[in-house]
């Protein structure tokens, strides 16, 4: 178990890129792998109400910047920030509107415990402070400095989100973007920030990590080509351009129900495909 | 004093009462004895008023009426017809022996008989004890059909029922003698009231319920509104196997001791669907209460029992559902005595997947947070739903696939085959307690759901990628087990352990916020 430790401005433990704020925090709690405030630092931010889509985006974000070297800053929320702590397994480092000892939001109560333990929790208040209605939104500034680059994976056109990254772009980080559906409430923030506001769109994970680091690298596991059978090649191909459900494979497939649930299976199970709540199908 | 046969009923099963009447001189009196309810004690007044509208004359003296065995507590109107012919024969308009005879049956003022309940299970316990002759009432007239060993006559007023009795007895005269009906005939002719060539799409969700008809699994269904769920789960009682003359008798008897035969459908002949709504009381659904009826969870015995948007349940109704589903029975205490009705039946449930019922949607926008999606799916305890086997997610369908049939199967080529996997399992579970792979104990698990190397390897790389929990472990080789007697395959191949691995989305919801 990790002990809380406190950090003052001014300490060599101090994260510098806080010096950047105005009102940078006077103390930090910590807990947890305080090697990882040595990583070069990426934050990724989005709405708590967000869509499946969004909960995708972020893990896989989150999981190319941890294994490019990264350690992945978010706030603890429900939604994005829940899904992009988890993409970065480890290597992540969760920022707190209330104090350490305080599990909030609860259904995160396990993610902040493992984060605890194998990340690392920031606060700038004392470990039994339950937060407040300023405290969230304050704690966004911190999550707007520390990284070297800001995400915003989901947010509509008044999310919370939106002020980190005008935060962030004051500060002068890079700022990124995820595009989406234009039809869908949850992109339509992020697409604005593409089209009005500066922010560089993100069109993959390779393309993100190509540009925080300078140097292409493959981010997905991809199965060698030998290993993907015929069947399996005929469902990607019918997944290709979109999510399927799974009477539409059925019908474009001709496979009988059973072979395409076994098929269906074990692509998911080597990683292939991803299914979604409905039976949608998508290709990974 | 005079002694007429008739019965009585716990649970579902009868017992002999014999109703002695005895009339003494003095003063004029009338008194109904032997823990009587209420509906009993009001048979003395009608059957007073259909004696004197006969025309027959009611004794003067002190008539004294004692249904014997006094323990038990006799409840409903059909003592009315033992009562009247033991106060006839004590008055001597009748004079024949009546120890090879029994009666039931309600009187109507004017001396009509009317249809009672528990008829049934009455005359199976009338020929457990060898009475050869049995008079009831000419409503009842189905239900006797199937009972052998036996002589049944139905009669529709007591006029019938005393013309007989002080004629000849030589031939039934008004009274009418039930023939023995042929049950695969009428069985062969049973109607469904929907079938599975009308659902169109819905692919996996039919194969899921091809799959729990032929296990016997239990399954739930989740999706938005207006996806089908409900249309699905009516037709699910149509691919089940038919029932066997036993399922049938055993449904039959708990269907007429509730009152829910009527003259026409004599006995039950497809497995019950019942559907009780959410609103329903424990008691409605567990059977008891004041008049010791059979709840609904016993009404679907042999059956399907139908919970639509299962977490908006009572919670303590659905607690309620594991005895049953472990023990295939339910126990109820009541003042006098614990009484056990049969309960053993597929559940098939439905729910939306988040209170706004729109997660995973792709027609309209879901508008709860995770949280009040996770408490939502934690009103289904994780005890009622270990005890379910299979997960189908489903989502409306296309006008494409609305307006296009050429794939759907109709019920009674499903059904084939699920019987076909049903004969297997029976073999499997001759001399053992139990029918079919849903009901295996973890013994038999072992037993008949060996895996090879490549299957293990399946399962194994399901649960660390699949976020499985653990509990899943036990449904999916169960399931698995079908899935391979639906294909004819004595050996669980990897594909079938694939498959069943398909049917656990729940598992992954659950896990999906906080993994
Ligand atoms: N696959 C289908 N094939 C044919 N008709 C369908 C199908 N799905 C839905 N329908 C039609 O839509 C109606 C609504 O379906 P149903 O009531 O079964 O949905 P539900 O999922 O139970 O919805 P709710 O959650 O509102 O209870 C049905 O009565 C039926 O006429
Ligand atoms: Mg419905
Ligand atoms: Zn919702």
């Amino acid at each position: 178990m990790n002990e809380i430790k406190l950090i003052h401005l001014g300490d060599q433990d101090y994260p510098q890129a806080l010096l950047d704020l105005k009102d940078p925090p006077k103390q930090l709690y910590v807990k947890g792998n305080l090697d990882l405030l040595k990583r070069p630092l990426v934050s990724i931010v989005g709405t708590r109400d967000c869509t499946r889509y969004g909960l995708t985006v972020a893990k896989d974000l989150a999981a190319s910047c941890a294994e490019a070297g990264f350690a992945v800053v978010s706030g603890l929320a429900e939604g994005i920030d829940t899904a992009a702590h988890q993409g970065a397994k480890e290597n992540t480092i969760a920022v707190l509107g209330n104090g350490i000892d305080v599990y909030y939001p609860v259904m995160n109560h396990d993610l902040q415990e493992f984060i605890g333990t194998h990340g690392l929790l920031i606060s700038e208040y004392p470990p039994d402070f339950r937060g407040g209605k300023t405290t969230f939104p304050q704690r966004n500034r911190i999550v707007a400095a520390l990284g070297q680059a800001v995400i915003a994976v989901e947010a509509d056109l008044h999310s919370g989100t939106l002020i980190t990254i005008r935060k962030a772009q004051e500060l002068n980080r890079d700022v990124y973007a995820v595009p989406g559906n234009i039809n869908c409430y949850a992109s339509q923030g992020t697409n604005d920030l593409i089209a009005n506001h500066g922010a560089q769109m993100i069109t993959s994970t390779d393309d993100l990590v190509k540009s925080l680091t300078g140097r292409g690298k493959k981010s997905k596991k991809i199965v060698p080509a030998k290993q993907i059978t015929l069947e399996q090649q005929n469902i990607l191909n019918i997944l290709k351009t979109d999510e399927m459900h799974f009477d539409d494979i059925v019908l474009e497939s001709g496979l009988a129900v059973p072979q395409l649930s076994t098929l269906l299976t074990n692509m998911e199970m080597i990683g292939l495909i991803e299914k979604l709540p409905g039976n949608y199908f998508v290709a990974k | 004093m005079i002694t007429v046969k008739s019965f009585g009923i716990t649970g579902v099963n009868g017992y002999i009462v014999d109703v002695e009447v005895d009339i003494a001189k003095g003063l004029p009196g009338y008194t109904l004895v032997g823990l009587p309810d209420n509906a009993v004690k009001e048979g003395k007044e009608r059957v007073k008023s259909a004696i004197i509208n006969l025309d027959y004359k009611f004794p003067v003296g002190n008539v004294v009426i004692n249904l014997a065995p006094a323990s038990a507590k006799k409840e409903g109107a059909n003592y009315d017809l033992p009562i009247a012919i033991g106060i006839l024969a004590n008055t001597q308009i009748i004079n024949k022996p009546m120890t090879d005879w029994a009666f039931m049956g309600e009187l109507s003022l004017n001396g009509e008989l009317r249809r009672v309940n528990g008829v049934l299970p009455a005359l199976l316990t009338a020929v457990e004890h060898g009475i050869k002759n049995v008079i009831i009432p000419a409503d009842n007239y189905r239900e006797a059909a199937f009972v052998s060993g036996i002589n049944v006559y139905t009669a529709r007023s007591l006029g019938d029922v005393v013309s007989y009795f002080t004629g000849d007895m030589l031939e039934p005269g008004p009274l009418v003698q039930v023939q023995k009906a042929n049950f695969d005939t009428l069985l062969a002719d049973a109607v469904y009231p929907c079938d599975m060539k009308y659902v169109r799409g819905q692919f996996v969700a039919k194969r899921a319920l091809e799959i729990a008809a032929a296990g016997g699994h239990n399954i739930i269904l989740i999706g938005p509104p207006g996806s089908g769920k409900t249309m699905l789960a009516k037709c699910f009682q149509t691919i089940l196997p038919p029932m066997t003359f036993t399922e049938s008798m055993e449904t039959t008897k708990i269907h007429s001791c509730a009152g829910l035969l009527d003259a026409e459908h004599g006995i039950v002949l497809t497995r019950p669907f019942r559907c009780p709504h959410h609103t329903a009381s424990s008691a409605s659904l567990a059977g008891g209460g004041k008049y010791a009826r059979p709840g609904e969870i016993s009404l679907a015995h042999n059956g399907v029992l139908f919970l639509d948007e299962m977490p908006e349940y009572n919670r303590s109704c659905l607690e309620l559902l594991r005895q049953p589903l472990e023990n295939h029975n339910i126990m109820i205490s009541r003042a006098a005595a614990t009484v056990e009705y049969p309960a053993s039946f597929v559940l098939v449930a439905s729910m939306n997947p988040c209170p706004c019922g729109y997660y995973g949607s792709r027609i309209q926008r879901c508008k709860c947070t995770q949280s009040k999606i996770q408490h939502y799916l934690g009103k289904i305890s994780g005890p009622l739903l270990d005890r379910i086997d299979l997960h189908i997610e489903v989502d409306q369908v296309t006008y494409d696939d609305l307006t296009n049939d050429k794939l759907a199967e109709d019920s009674a080529t499903i059904r084939k085959r699920v019987t076909a996997a049903r004969a297997i399992q029976n073999q499997r579970f001759n001399g053992t307690e139990i029918h079919c792979n849903a009901t295996m104990d973890a013994a038999m698990v072992k037993k008949y759901c060996m895996l090879d190397g490549e299957s293990e390897k399946i399962l194994k790389a399901a649960f660390e990628n699949l976020n499985l929990s653990a509990r899943a472990y036990t449904r999916i080789l169960k399931v698995a087990r079908t899935i391979a007697d639906l294909a004819g395959s004595e050996k669980i191949l990897p594909e079938h352990i694939s498959e069943a691995i398909s049917y656990r989305s729940l598992d992954r919801y659950n896990r999906g916020a906080n993994e």
